[in-house]
């Protein structure tokens, strides 16, 4: 967890960041967004006291980091900058091993970490390791410069506006590689973006800043559903389209009432009838479920595997909107990366959301 | 006699000045390399980029001044021998290792600086890791002008009596020998090349090739 507590910034009369309090859970991404220059650069680098503010304090899990050593406390955070900053005179592997090398680790480890984590971020180590940043595409060195950051496998990622400097569509696939990335690495991650679809699309949490100061900050679904003035209102208003059902993660909006039993443990109760929802899963397949009664599982009960269509957590509403509207189900079961379910989504539930996020 | 006959009868004495005249560059271009850089380092520092700037500015204009300027400049203060010559070479030469080291250490990028300060990099190591590997090129390049310059400078030291490959062509002047001006033009001039040949080789494996890629 970080605390940023009351943390100001002044350059001569001007204040950047203006008595900031904010608590960073862990494990989970962070955004912080707003206008241009409103201190979200600055209050990152206060973070990794790249910048010392004026007032206030920073704590991570507890420890003041003004009481640690900076150089210290700089290797043991991921650092993605904006315009990424690569080094041109290190090749793909010299730059990932920079905070490793300052770790002392020694060659053999820190060529098989960056290997590792280029096979991450889905850039073949055989042709990328020897390449020097020069030679790669803006998209390649953003996930460069991701991997870099998580040489030494740090807990706290600070990004400022990573995927910045690239074209949409490449924008779009870098950040559902890093969602997917985030999913297995549980990162406590504070990103800074001035993109509002960005900050949607990966935000477990929303901070919102204007002129140094925090206006809102909350889960994403709440923020966007009680925006708390009308700044937030209107900044928001560029996702109230239903375009931007791509935007919205499903386990964000997922149902949470229902209940997980065996096929046969239903039956052996009886309790069909009535619970309102039951989810049936038998080993690790969802067999399918029982909603007032009414009992929906995969076509064909013959089949010797019945696997129910399932939506990934990390889907967007547009993909469950989709999954739905072909299989024809009135419900999908979303589910997290290990299996766990986490809901379930229906087409009226979507709407309803669209409903309320438009109006 | 042409200029290749008189190298081959007198080798023994020849030999012995190009040794004088290599001595010579070699220990000022040593000099001025240390001072160079100590000096561009210094001034590129982020709170003396006012005097950065100035040391620019004026090491630019410097290099206009003639070296034999120098050469009799110092010979009223130190008189005559080899000793002189080191010296006006060593001030001669940290002028274009000077400015190029101060002018590519300022024109690092400073998001390039912050990166390596923020992935946790000491300043010391933010000079020698970042700072200097990417203005290597620049400082090669100041490095192999001040050779150059030294290598024909160090010929007119033979006046101030510091020896080298001046004094066959001096003498020849004296004694109008155009075999002997010749030869120690020759001389002059096949060092200098070499000298630049053995630099360049150097320079490709000094410099990383990362920053030669176009971007
Ligand atoms: N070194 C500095 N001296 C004076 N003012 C500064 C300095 N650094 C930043 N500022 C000012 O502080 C404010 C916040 O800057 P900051 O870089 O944090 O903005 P930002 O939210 O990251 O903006 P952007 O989205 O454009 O990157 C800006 O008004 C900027 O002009
Ligand atoms: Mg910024």
């Amino acid at each position: 967890m970080i605390e940023l507590d009351s943390v100001t910034k002044r350059y001569g009369d001007k204040t950047s960041v203006d008595r900031l309090s904010l608590t960073i859970p862990d494990n989970a991404i962070t955004i912080l967004l707003g206008p241009s220059g409103c201190g979200k650069t600055t209050t990152l680098k206060m973070i990794n006291r790249l910048i010392e503010p004026t007032d206030g304090d920073i704590r991570i899990d507890g420890h003041s980091v003004y009481g640690m050593d900076p150089i210290d406390l700089r290797r043991s955070i991921g650092y993605v900058i904006q315009e990424v900053g690569l080094f041109p005179h290190f090749t793909v592997e010299g730059n990932i091993g920079v905070v490793p090398s300052l770790l002392d680790w020694d060659r053999g480890r820190i060529r098989r970490r960056a290997g590792e984590l280029l096979e991450l971020v889905n850039l073949d180590p055989s042709v990328y390791l020897r390449r020097y940043p020069r030679e790669l595409s803006g998209g390649e060195r953003q996930r460069v410069g991701v991997a870099r950051a998580l040489a030494a496998d740090p807990r706290v990622l600070l990004m400022d506006e990573p995927f910045g400097a690239i074209d949409p569509i490449n924008r779009r696939s870098l950040q559902d590689f890093f969602l997917r990335l985030q999913t297995d690495l549980k990162r406590t991650v504070v990103f800074v973006t001035h993109d509002i679809g960005e900050a949607v699309k990966l935000g477990d949490h929303i901070a919102i800043m204007r002129d140094g100061r925090l206006v809102q900050m909350d889960v994403t679904r709440a923020l966007l559903e009680h925006p708390a003035d009308a700044f937030v209102e209107e900044l928001l208003g560029a996702t109230r389209s239903t375009e931007q059902l791509l935007l919205y993660r499903a386990a964000h909006y997922v149902d949470t009432a229902f209940t997980v039993m065996t096929t046969e443990e239903m039956h052996r109760s009886g309790v069909e009838a009535e619970a309102p929802l039951i989810i049936l899963k038998d080993g690790d397949d969802i067999s399918g479920y029982v909603e007032k009664g009414l009992l929906v599982t995969c076509e064909d009960p013959q089949e010797a595997v019945c696997r129910f269509e399932t939506v990934s957590g990390n889907a967007t509403l547009l993909e469950a909107v989709t999954t739905l509207l072909e299989s024809g189900r009135k419900r999908a079961v979303v589910q997290g990366p290990d299996g766990t379910i986490l809901g379930t989504l229906s087409v009226p539930m979507v709407a309803e959301i669209m409903a309320k996020v438009a109006r | 006699m042409n200029a290749f006959q008189y190298l081959g009868r007198n080798w023994p004495g020849v030999s012995a000045k190009i040794a004088q005249h290599l001595g010579m560059v070699g220990v000022a271009v040593a000099a001025s390399l240390v001072v160079g850089l100590a000096l561009g380092i210094v001034v590129s520092r982020p709170r003396l980029q006012k005097v950065g700037r100035a040391i620019i500015g004026i090491t630019g204009a410097a290099q206009a001044v003639p070296s034999v300027a120098v050469i009799a400049l110092m010979f009223v203060y130190t008189g005559i021998g080899p000793r002189t010559a080191v010296i006006a070479l060593s001030i001669y030469g940290v002028v274009p290792i000077l400015f190029n080291v101060s002018s590519a250490l300022l024109l690092v990028p400073a998001d390039i600086r912050e990166a390596a300060r923020g992935m946790g990099m000491t300043p010391l190591q933010v000079l020698v890791r970042v700072e200097l590997p990417l203005a290597s090129q620049s400082i090669m390049a100041g490095l192999r002008t001040a050779v150059t310059i030294d290598v024909s400078t160090a010929t007119v030291a033979s006046v101030v009596g510091a020896g080298g490959l001046g004094d066959i062509i001096f003498i020849g002047l004296s004694v109008v020998r155009p075999d002997m001006i010749m030869a120690g033009t020759l001389l002059v001039a096949s060092i200098a090349i070499l000298s630049d040949v053995l630099l360049a080789f150097i320079q490709r494996s000094v410099v990383s090739r990362g920053l030669s890629i176009p971007s």
